[in-house]
């Protein structure tokens, strides 16, 4: 599963090299350019890069040019709207006209920066609140509490709108957004397990050897720790990928801009009765199998937490 | 029970903490109420304009009557708790009465929904979790178990959107209804058949709701039932001649325990968690009106929701503590 998530990410992160309309290199008449990186290279008199690069091989002579492995870009309209998968689309086409495995392949690249995004903010905040409560005294302790019950409450919808309507709506807003609402979730698990770690026999044996607090923490307490915080974030990110989606449906989204698989399955909720099948069957598989994935590798470290039956099965983030 | 005491009374600083928070949050959001209303009705320009957003504006309490400055939050804010405290949070226009009809009726259709899909989701994920606990190893429990949790890692609203396609009439014959919890003109129908169309407009919203912790029960069950069938009173039971019936019923006891302390976490997230589905099955519920009220900046709408969920939520926790307290007694709720 760890590797599936991994590959997922790499995948991600390559998505503008690996689905795109411009090619990665070409040399025309001698001149080196770099379209995919440079965007206002400026296509071949009249025609596409794609047109040129199917050109290329018929023409002879010293130009070439390298496309990406999937040569549609996801912002491209480049077939009749809603086209059922075919040889030339695999998977479809969407509402526009845009290939749906570009979109997809960019998908991930959204769902990779919300899912990371939101549990690396929450997971910040949380531990560090999280260990300030149980570490520090009964006050701040019961600050942290308070907070957690304040948070929990907090209509997640309404913060959503707030920023959204205040700075635009888009990914970072979700990321901020939620990040800052699902924070509560690492810092009940970091608090409730150092409460029961502070009195368990090997860490009293070791600050009785004479170990100081800062010792004790990395070396003996962080270890321990680590397990359930990254379960807690696999749950995060799987919530805040769903959570995504569910924007998008309610018009809280990151707008038309943004290519995610949220958006992609608002699409074929839209014309899933018009037969447009493959516009959410393939996101769907997308996000269900990355939902999955994350709760199950998060399942297998949560296994191995001190205090069990928190970790599972909880929903840190609302309105979903 | 100090503890639970302790809770309770820290429970109205803690709204006050919310409603302060969601007032401060509804006053950043840059259009008001005011602006909403007048975009959407007739187009007036000029000074009509001026004067009508005037007008509403002073209406919702905006700006001040006499001097037309805008009142400062903390003003606004102390008028909106005088009236809360005598239970008044209608917004401007509409009276107490009516407002708190029209609120506990969304908040019952709600209810409704968020009960009957807890039922279903007990009833049936202890079964299902039953059944798969003692399949797990074998590819039938594999496969089932896997299209279950596959179904459940899918949004809500695409669920939903599938049921409506595949039963509801998008695709083949209309099996069961689709839109509202009424079918026109049921108000003439007599008792039992009214009841049987409700329920068949039920079906698909509660279906929808149900799906995800359905599947969490059984995967808790399961999981439970597994260790149960493994722990050393299983073994016993086999060495002293029972039959594998009878040990997998009383391993069951023993997987059901986590269930309950599950349940203070799925009631409050069923009774909120409505607003997707009511939103596809076009239902009036508590999920739409508090929508309704953050997009149309209703101020008093969106506060009266926000609190009516955060007390939820609050004793939510609370019970689920407090069970999961009775359930395993090293449990401390609170450090000494």
């Amino acid at each position: 599963m760890r590797r599936a998530l991994v590959t997922l990410a790499l995948v991600a992160s390559a998505a503008p090299f690996l689905a795109n309309d411009r090619p990665l290199v070409a040399r025309i008449d001698g001149v080196w350019s770099f379209p995919c990186l440079v965007t206002d290279a400026p296509a071949p008199e009249g025609q596409t890069w794609r047109d040129a690069w199917r050109a290329l091989p018929a023409q002879g002579g010293e130009d070439w040019i390298v496309m990406p492995p999937w040569p549609y870009g996801p912002h491209e309209i480049c077939a009749a709207a809603l086209a059922a998968p075919s040889r030339a689309h695999p998977l479809g086409v969407d509402d526009v006209g845009r290939d749906v495995l570009a979109r997809l392949l960019h998908g991930a690249r959204t769902a990779l920066e919300v899912g990371l995004g939101v549990s690396l903010l929450a997971g910040c905040l949380g531990v560090l609140l999280g260990a300030f409560a149980g570490l520090g005294g009964r006050v701040a302790d019961t600050l942290v509490v308070r907070a957690i019950e304040l948070f929990t409450c907090f209509p997640g919808l309404l913060a959503v709108l707030a920023v959204a309507t205040l700075v635009g709506g888009s990914t970072t807003t979700i990321v901020v957004v939620l990040g800052a609402v699902a924070w509560t979730a690492f810092a009940r698990i970091v608090r409730g397990e150092l409460l029961s770690l502070r009195e368990r026999p090997y860490v009293v044996a070791a600050r009785d050897l004479g170990s100081g607090p800062i010792q004790l923490l990395v070396r003996h307490v962080a270890p321990t720790l680590r397990g359930p915080v990254l379960a807690t974030a696999a749950f995060v990110a799987a919530e805040a990928i769903l959570v995504e989606a569910t924007l998008t449906f309610l018009g809280l989204g990151a707008g038309l801009g943004t290519v995610s698989w949220g958006a992609l399955l608002d699409q074929g909720r839209a014309h899933a009765a018009e037969g447009a099948w493959h516009l959410w069957l393939f996101p769907g598989l997308a996000v269900a199998g990355t939902v999955l994935a994350l709760h199950s590798s998060g399942r297998s470290r949560g296994a191995r937490s001190v205090s069990r039956g928190r970790t599972a099965g909880t929903r840190p983030l609302p309105s979903r | 029970m100090r503890t639970v005491l302790r809770r309770l009374c820290w429970m109205p600083v803690t709204l006050l903490g919310i409603a302060f928070v969601t007032f401060l949050l509804l006053d950043v959001v840059p259009s008001d109420r005011a602006v909403l209303e007048l975009q959407q009705g007739q187009r007036i320009h000029g000074e009509a304009q001026v004067a009508a957003l005037r007008a509403l504006r002073i209406r919702y309490g905006l700006i001040d009557a006499e001097t037309g400055e805008p009142r400062p939050v903390l003003a606004r804010f102390g008028s909106w708790c005088a009236r809360a405290a005598t239970f008044d949070l209608a917004p401007p226009g509409e009276t107490a009465e009516r407002f708190r009809f029209r609120f506990v009726q969304a908040l019952a259709t709600s209810a409704l929904l968020g009960v009957l899909a807890l039922i279903v989701a007990l009833g049936l994920g202890v079964m299902l979790g039953a059944w798969w606990g003692a399949r797990a190893a074998r590819p039938s429990g594999r496969i089932v178990g896997g299209l279950a949790l596959a179904l459940s890692a899918l949004p809500e609203f695409l669920v939903a959107t599938l049921l409506l396609l595949f039963l509801g009439g998008g695709v083949g014959p209309a099996v069961l209804p689709a839109v509202g919890l009424q079918s026109p003109g049921a108000d003439a129908l007599s008792g039992p058949a009214r009841l049987a169309d409700l329920l068949a407009h039920l079906a698909l919203p509660v279906a929808t709701l149900a799906l995800v912790p359905t599947v969490t029960v059984a995967r808790f069950v399961a999981e439970g039932l597994g260790r149960a069938l493994e722990a050393e009173f299983a073994h016993a039971m086999r060495g002293l001649g029972c039959d594998e019936h009878a040990v997998r019923r009383r391993a069951l006891r023993h997987a059901l325990s986590p269930v309950w302390t599950l349940l203070g976490v799925l009631v409050p997230s069923l009774l909120t968690g409505t607003v997707v589905v009511e939103q596809v099955f076009s239902i009036q519920g508590f999920g739409r009106l508090t929508l309704d009220g953050v997009l149309r900046r209703d101020v008093a709408t969106t506060m009266a929701s926000t609190l009516s969920v955060a007390v939820l939520v609050l004793f939510g926790l609370l019970v689920s503590d407090v069970l999961h307290r009775l359930a395993d007694p090293r449990v401390e709720l609170e450090r000494r």
